[in-house]
């Protein structure tokens, strides 16, 4: 018998929380029957049925986990923050790759979390607020030491990657790569879906001019004038978002260094 | 005409961009030119950027970006490098996580929850 749209979404929902090891809920069927029903309110067709599913799961889940951990006192809470810690202990070992230290940073993003919680602006997000904190904490914890060295061997998360990008991009024929064509048409694309005025017209020439690598054009055009986000970008280029974001860094460096885009930028302020 | 310097052009056009003038450019261009020069914008932004900011990666993995697009948060991103620095890891997290690439149910290691005993401030 053909499972009905329904049962498909409780299921999902269910699957989600025993996947992810979450416990906090008390009435499972009430919980998925909300999200279901909030769902086909919305009628989301931009995104997968499954998939939207499981984001209103983690969203509703959020806010609940987001109540347990500010219930003082309660085993509630207690339990709460020990999900919370299974959550962000991964995190901080893939960040750090060093179990001991991934421990006592959680450890302090935890008491962080605790302290600041009437700070997160929307439960929703509680566990992305969440991570922010960690990652704040790793961020500190390697200033504080001087050096960055979060990965070992790597000078720091994405270099090594932005390195074998790059060098996979100079080693390529452009002429006659099949990749590369399509690439450097989705490029031009970019230009064409940005361009609004002959003031545009000539700016996108100029970052022509300035910047050889077509992906960092291509992110430039698209991050502030196609209003792309980085998971977008990426996707696109085949690339990590942390590669978006230091190719973006660089490109943005050479503009500041080239005397076509300096004069651009004098004549147009005056 | 004398010939200027870089670092002098460099340094009239960041404060050009601090001054009103910077109201000659596009919104676009104006955010543009800012990221360029790194031009931080008023004070207390990055706390306003990061008290948003877990909302922001939420609702882009939800594929719901464009109902940020204009707001206080979209654009300091675009004119901040540390928030975001701070943009792209939790982002990178949140597709990892929503890919189930960092969901581990059991760990070894478990937390020291004393803390939750303290008054609370």
């Amino acid at each position: 018998m053909e499972e009905s749209g329904k049962e498909q979404c409780y299921r999902t929902v269910l699957n989600v929380l025993a996947k992810r090891g979450w416990q906090l809920v008390r009435d499972e069927t009430g919980f998925a029957e909300k999200i279901c029903a909030e769902l086909r309110q919305r009628e989301t067709t931009d995104t997968p049925e499954r998939v939207a599913i499981e984001r209103a799961t983690i969203r509703h889940y959020c806010q609940v986990l987001h109540g347990a951990c500010s219930e003082s006192g309660s085993s509630l809470q207690k339990r709460a923050f020990e999900e919370l810690w299974r959550y962000l202990y991964p995190i901080a070992l893939y960040k750090t790759h060093n179990a001991d230290l991934a421990q006592d940073l959680t450890q302090q993003a935890l008491e962080k979390v605790w302290k600041k919680i009437s700070q997160c602006r929307e439960p929703g997000s509680f566990l992305s607020w969440a991570t922010l904190i960690l990652i704040n904490e790793i961020r500190e914890h390697y200033r504080h030491k001087g050096h960055r060295e979060e990965k070992s061997g790597e000078s720091n998360w994405v270099e090594t990657e932005i390195v074998e990008s790059e060098m996979e991009h100079s080693d390529e024929s452009e002429e006659h790569s099949e990749f590369s064509q399509r690439r450097n048409a989705s490029i031009d694309d970019g230009f064409s879906q940005a361009v609004t005025d002959e003031t545009q017209r000539e700016l996108f020439a100029i970052i022509r001019t300035c910047i050889k690598n077509p992906q960092q054009q291509k992110i430039l055009v698209d991050s502030f004038f196609n209003d792309k986000g980085y998971k977008e970008i990426a996707e696109e280029l085949g690339i990590t978002v942390g590669n978006v974001h230091v190719l973006r860094h660089r490109a943005l460096s050479a503009l500041r260094k080239c005397e076509a885009f300096i004069q651009f930028i004098e004549d147009q302020l005056q | 005409m004398t010939q200027q310097s870089p670092s002098s052009r460099n340094r009239r056009i960041r404060q050009a961009l601090k001054s009103p003038r910077v109201h000659a450019l596009s919104p676009q261009l104006r955010l543009f030119a800012q990221a360029v020069w790194n031009i931080p914008d008023q004070r207390g932004a990055h706390a306003r950027c990061h008290a948003d900011l877990p909302s922001f990666v939420d609702a882009e993995i939800d594929g719901h970006l464009a109902t940020w697009h204009g707001s206080f948060v979209h654009e300091h991103l675009q004119t901040c490098h540390r928030c975001s620095t701070d943009y792209a890891e939790l982002l990178e997290i949140a597709i990892l996580d929503s890919r189930g690439l960092m969901n581990q149910r059991s760990s070894s290691s478990s937390p020291n929850l004393s803390f939750l005993e303290l008054p609370h401030d």
